[in-house]
Order: structure tokens, then C-alpha cells, then sequence
């Protein structure tokens, strides 16, 4: 008798620890999944970027550098008004992501920003008559003004991420297989050494259910907690974007959890439906 | 390297004053931590200073608050202490630090700005920092010029490199200076 | 008293779905406690760091890109001696704290404590590594040479500037000019302990283009209250 009990207690605290490493899995699994569809994706990027004010509010910001640039070199503050294209700058940044996905040179290339400014700037110089122009001033205002280009259109702190964005986008491909491979098997090994089906499915239910609970509850709390809109970034689109993007990743783990939770949902249906056949 | 530990020394100051605001004035604890930042310190035989633009940032700073001598020893033992650990490392730049010994002085700035109740806002001209209350207040706003190009930072000024290295002492609390300077590197394509 | 096993059909349905119930929501939500123990437990070494350098960039209100800066500028009648740094509101960064004016020089413009994208926008800007007027250290004071600092180019030695603050009116004469590199750091001395004005823009005027020259203008002080009562 005390075998039996023994050997049942064993039994349901192996099981236990299945269901608990199936539930890690399913946690770590999704959270990697979060991280590949968003921060490892470089459509992710565009389309956040194309749906929040980020081009709006950059052309502002690179507009306010390029006239205080200008404040400080003799030109008038109407001089950059209207400059900055709206559809250039969308263009160099879609550049600038897809060389970042891509792992190359992050450098930007500024040549029709710089003719754009050339050109405007002889206009100007014909237009106000101005004969008091220092060739080696004006070209080391032209560099300025598109390092200060170039500077708005580099997404900050990217590229201190690159490499590690290259050299793990297939690492995490892997592990999401690997994990994937390792749920499925401790849902096989349950089902399969459980004499009773039904309680096999509780137990997939209960790692499935804590999952997408987990996956719930830290989003909600994050959200909750405001933390986001409280970072301070000092430019309006980086704030813009990274709370978007933040904002996006927290979405997609609520979205896997209602998901997991709707899965779990089904399981204790059937397990219900196979416990009421078994007792039959 | 240069503009980031120049503006974190001044940081550094501010993130280890207290907060509360007061008339202008400097009162004996913070004159001991404006002492404490004058001496040199000895970094593989080299003396090295802190920046007058940035004692001069922290005594401003002080003119608004209050400091406790409490708190000032609190700032004149991380001082210290960011001293004795730089000396200790044995190297003579702070480029020299390994990752590991950033990441000390990284935590010093996580506590001291905890503490302090300071926010780092992250810039997105790589050359500029500016640190506030958390309120919102602006207690440095740095391009790392002092002489600019009437609004617009252009020229770094060379500011003697072992006057940076000191800098490292008083912001290893600040931490920032390990982080940006990351940042700063990759930036620069 | 031994408790007695339920024998209706009722009671035998409520244990039954009291049994499930704690199945279906106090087993998963158990087994997430304890994911969030361990996923934590897992990861805060690793990222402890991450979270305490985080903190750091985190405020208390929402971001404000707000191009308006802050006034505490208000006249005042003090040109005597001395004024307690106790009455003295120091300044802090972005906020206009005075007005500074050469007066027939074109020269009159609001005087900011900072000298960064809103001072020079709106006025000019004294050095946050420098000091305020009255208080016997350097005042490094920059502006744009085609704004507020235009008039700078026709100064003469002798003229005077007058700075007004709310806790002081100050003047100071003019001794001296100079054109020099943005680089050369004799053109100031921050540590200086006798009072002086440094005011400095772009150089030379009118000229399109950006210049790594700049126009200094030096002064000393001839009036104005010295802050007393600073240091302890």
C-alpha cells in the first residue's frame, strides 16, 4: 500500500515538473517569438514607423537643427523653411533599415540632400545679393548641415544593436524549434505514459492556461505602470518610435496569450468530453 | 569619449546632490565636495583634474539646494571611492577600462541616480546630454563646447585628456558614461 | 464531529464542479506564480543592471517638446553694493533670468542662463560653466552673430553693457577685443576669482557660412551688487 502511494506521488510529481518546464517553454518560446517577429524584423520596423508620426516629427526636428545651423552662419530662419522633404527622409531611413537587417555599412547617403542644399543656397546667395561669401565657410556649413542629415536619418543607438540583431536572428529561429520540439515531446511523454487521457490533457491545459496567463499579465502591467510613456528621450520621433514599438511588442504578447488561453480553453473541453468516456 | 565624460562629471555632481531647493549659497558640506573635486587624483603617475567648467556647473547646482553633511559625506565617500577604484585599475585613460570595470562604475550611477531621483535623457544628437529632475527640471544641458558655434556644437574643444580621466572618478555613479560611450563608438560610421 | 459525505445528487454536483473549478483556474494560476518566480529568478541577474541603468531614463512626467522656456526675469531697482545670496533665485538651465543690452551697439536681447538651442533661439545665453552676474567669477555670455549678437561687431572699448536681473542691475565696461579660434582656451579662464564678462559669437559678421573664428568682447565689472553670503 505504501509502495502504491509511494509510487503514485512520484508519478504525479514528475508530471507536475513536465507541466511546469512545458509551461517555461511555451513562456520562453512565445517571448523569443515576440522578439523575432518585432525587434528581428525588419518589416516590423517600417510599417511602425509608417503608422506613428515618426517622418512627420523628424522632418520637424532635422528642419529646428539645420535653421539653428543656420542662425549660426548668417542665413535666415525662413532659409530651411519647407527644406526637408518629407519623401526624401522616408526614403533614406527605409535605406538605413534595410542595410541594418541586412548587416551592412549603416552609412547614409546624403548626396540629394546635399545638391538639394547646394541649390538652394546659390539661389539664396543670388536672390539677397549676397556678396560677402566665404567659399571654405559655406562648404564647411554644407557638411555640417548633412552631418546633421545624416545624424537625424541614423535610427539612435541602432547601431550598437546591429550585430547582435545579425548574429542571433537564426539563433532564435532554433530555439523557438527547439522549444517547440520539447513541448510537443513532454505533451507526447504526457499523454502517452498517463494512464488516464483526460488527466494527460489537464495537464497540458494547466501548462498551456499559466503560459498565456503569464503572457498576459506582464503586458498588463507594464501598460499599467505607464513606465513607457515616461521614458525620457529627448527627440520627439525616437520617443514616437520606441514607444511604438515598445507599445507593439506588449500587444503581440497579449495577442499570444488570448491565443494560448483560447487553446487551453479547447483542451479542458476535450479533457472534460475524454474524462466523461473514460468513466463510461 | 571626450564631450560624454566632460558632461558627466557634471552629471555626476548633480546626480549626488539633494533635491530640495533652496537660495543661492554654499553652504560647508558643499563646499567639502567642491574641496573633494578640486584634488587631483593619480592615475598610473598621471594627475589628472576635473574640468573647471564642470566644479563650476556643480557649484551653480549647489546654489540651488541645500546640501546635508550627511549627504555630503554620502558624495564625498563615492567620490572617493570612484578615486580609489580608478587608481586601483592601474590603467593611466578610462578608454583603457574593460568592460567589466565600466560596468562597476555603471552600477555606482544606477544607485547615486536612484538615490537622487535624477532622469538621463537620452539625446538624439550623439554629441549632446541633459539630465533632469525627475520633474523635469534641466539640470545639465550639455553639448560638450564650451565655446559653441553660437548655438550649435561643432568643434569639440580639447579639453586635456586627463582632466576626462577624473571625470570617470566622480561619475562612476553616473554609469552613463560606460553606456554612452558605447553608443558614441558604434555611432560613428 | 466526523464530516459527513455528501448523499444528494446536489451536493455530489457542487463538489464535483468545486473540484473542477479549482482545476481549471487555481492550478494555472498557481503554476503562473511560480512561472513568474523562476522567470525572474532566472533573468534579474542578468538583467538587473539593464533595469537599474534604465531607471535612470525615466521621469516622472510625460516627455514635453515644448519650445517655450521659462521667465523669472523681473526688474529690479538693487544697483547698490551688495545683494544676500539668500534673495538671489539662482537660476537654472533654458530660463531667462535677465536682459543684457549695449546700448547704441544694436545689442538688446533677453540674457538666458544656458547657452543651447533655447537661449540662442530666444536671446543669449550665459555658460552653465560659468557664473551669474554679482558673483565675482567669470560670466561667459554667447549669442548668434546675426541675431542678438549683430551688434557686437560695432562695439567699442569703453562702451558699457548692462545686464539687469531680478535681484541686481550690473554694468560693465568694456576693455577689450578679440578675434580668435573656437578652440583657444586662452580666450577665457573659468577660474577666474575677480569678476569679468566674456561675451562671444561667430566671427566675422555677416558672412554666410559657418566659421571656426569667434569675435570675444571682455569687460569688467564697474557696477552692480556683489552676492555676499555665498560660502559658509
Amino acid at each position: 500500500m505504501k509502495k502504491i502511494f509511494k509510487k503514485l506521488s512520484i508519478k504525479k510529481v514528475l508530471y507536475a515538473i513536465l507541466t511546469f518546464i512545458l509551461a517555461l517553454c511555451l513562456v520562453f518560446g512565445s517571448l523569443i517569438t515576440v522578439l523575432r517577429i518585432t525587434f528581428f524584423n525588419a518589416n516590423f520596423l517600417s510599417d511602425t514607423l509608417n503608422s506613428s508620426q515618426y517622418y512627420k516629427d523628424l522632418c520637424v526636428e532635422i528642419t529646428d537643427n539645420l535653421t539653428d545651423l543656420g542662425d549660426a552662419s548668417g542665413l535666415d530662419k525662413s532659409f530651411f523653411e519647407g527644406f526637408v522633404s518629407e519623401v526624401l527622409v522616408r526614403e533614406d531611413v527605409q535605406t538605413y533599415i534595410t542595410n541594418f537587417y541586412e548587416g551592412k555599412p549603416l552609412k547614409i547617403n546624403t548626396s540629394k540632400f546635399d545638391e538639394s542644399l547646394q541649390n538652394a543656397l546659390t539661389k539664396y546667395i543670388k536672390t539677397h545679393h549676397i556678396k560677402n561669401v566665404n567659399e571654405e565657410n559655406l562648404e564647411y556649413f554644407s557638411a555640417k548641415a548633412s552631418k546633421i542629415y545624416s545624424n537625424s536619418i541614423k535610427i539612435k543607438y541602432f547601431s550598437a544593436i546591429q550585430d547582435l540583431i545579425i548574429n542571433n536572428a537564426g539563433l532564435l529561429t532554433v530555439l523557438i524549434v527547439i522549444l517547440a520540439l520539447i513541448s510537443a515531446a513532454i505533451c507526447v511523454i504526457l499523454i502517452a505514459t498517463n494512464e488516464w487521457k483526460h488527466k494527460a490533457l489537464r495537464y497540458i491545459y494547466t501548462a498551456i492556461s499559466s503560459a498565456g496567463l503569464f503572457l498576459l499579465i506582464l503586458p498588463i502591467c507594464i501598460f499599467a505602470s505607464g513606465v513607457i510613456e515616461h521614458i525620457a528621450i529627448l527627440s520627439r520621433s525616437l520617443s514616437d518610435m520606441y514607444t511604438s514599438i515598445l507599445s507593439t511588442v506588449l500587444s503581440d504578447m497579449i495577442v499570444i496569450s488570448i491565443v494560448l488561453i483560447v487553446v487551453a480553453v479547447a483542451i479542458w473541453v476535450i479533457h472534460i468530453r475524454v474524462r466523461k468516456k473514460s468513466a463510461v | 569619449m571626450k564631450k560624454l565624460c566632460a558632461v558627466l562629471l557634471a552629471v555626476f555632481i548633480f546626480l549626488i546632490s539633494c533635491c530640495s531647493a533652496f537660495a543661492a549659497g554654499i553652504n560647508a558640506a558643499e563646499q567639502s565636495v567642491l574641496s573633494n573635486m578640486r584634488s587631483p587624483a593619480n592615475m598610473n603617475g598621471h594627475k589628472i583634474f576635473v574640468p573647471t567648467a564642470y566644479i563650476n556647473q556643480a557649484e551653480a547646482h549647489f546654489n540651488t539646494i541645500d546640501m546635508t553633511q550627511q549627504q555630503a559625506d554620502k558624495i564625498n565617500a563615492l567620490i572617493n571611492a570612484g578615486r580609489s577604484f580608478l587608481e586601483g585599475t592601474g590603467k593611466s585613460n578610462i578608454k583603457e577600462l574593460s568592460p567589466s570595470e565600466r560596468r562597476t562604475l555603471l552600477s555606482y550611477a544606477s544607485q547615486a541616480a536612484a538615490v537622487l531621483k535624477l532622469t538621463a535623457v537620452a539625446g538624439s544628437d550623439e554629441t549632446r546630454i541633459k539630465i533632469t529632475t525627475k520633474d523635469g527640471t534641466i539640470i545639465v544641458d550639455e553639448s560638450n563646447n564650451i565655446i559653441k558655434t553660437t548655438g550649435f556644437s561643432s568643434l569639440a574643444v580639447p579639453i586635456a585628456a586627463a582632466s576626462f580621466i577624473f571625470v570617470v572618478l566622480i561619475l562612476a555613479a553616473a554609469g552613463l558614461i560606460s553606456l554612452k560611450k558605447r553608443e558614441l563608438e558604434n555611432e560613428e560610421i | 464531529m466526523k464530516k459527513s459525505k455528501p448523499n444528494t445528487r446536489a451536493q455530489k454536483r457542487r463538489k464535483k464542479f468545486l473540484k473542477g473549478l479549482r482545476r481549471f483556474l487555481l492550478m494555472p494560476v498557481l503554476t503562473c506564480l511560480l512561472l513568474f518566480v523562476v522567470v525572474f529568478g532566472i533573468t534579474t541577474p542578468f538583467l538587473s543592471d539593464f533595469f537599474s541603468i534604465g531607471s535612470m531614463f525615466l521621469q516622472d512626467n510625460e516627455s514635453s517638446y515644448s519650445r517655450t522656456y521659462e521667465n523669472i526675469f523681473s526688474p529690479s531697482d538693487n544697483s547698490g553694493d551688495t545683494v544676500d545670496a539668500e534673495d538671489v533665485d539662482y537660476p537654472s538651465i533654458d530660463k531667462q533670468f535677465g536682459t543684457l543690452e549695449i546700448k547704441n551697439r544694436g545689442v538688446d536681447a533677453k540674457l538666458f542662463f544656458g547657452d543651447g538651442y533655447v537661449p540662442l533661439r530666444n536671446g543669449v545665453g550665459v555658460y552653465a560653466g560659468s557664473f551669474i552676474p554679482g558673483y565675482g567669477k567669470t560670466i561667459l555670455v554667447s549669442g548668434h552673430n546675426n541675431t542678438y549678437f549683430n551688434g557686437l561687431k560695432n562695439v567699442k572699448t569703453g562702451d558699457i553693457v548692462k545686464i539687469r536681473t531680478s535681484y541686481g542691475n550690473y554694468e560693465y565696461q568694456i576693455n577689450k577685443t578679440r578675434i580668435a579660434d573656437a578652440n583657444d582656451k586662452s580666450t577665457y579662464d573659468l577660474g577666474a576669482n575677480e569678476e569679468n564678462l566674456v561675451m562671444y559669437t561667430c566671427y566675422p559678421f555677416d558672412e554666410l557660412g559657418l566659421t571656426e573664428q569667434r569675435f570675444f568682447v571682455y569687460a569688467d565689472k564697474i557696477s552692480g551688487p556683489e552676492i555676499v553670503g555665498i560660502y559658509e
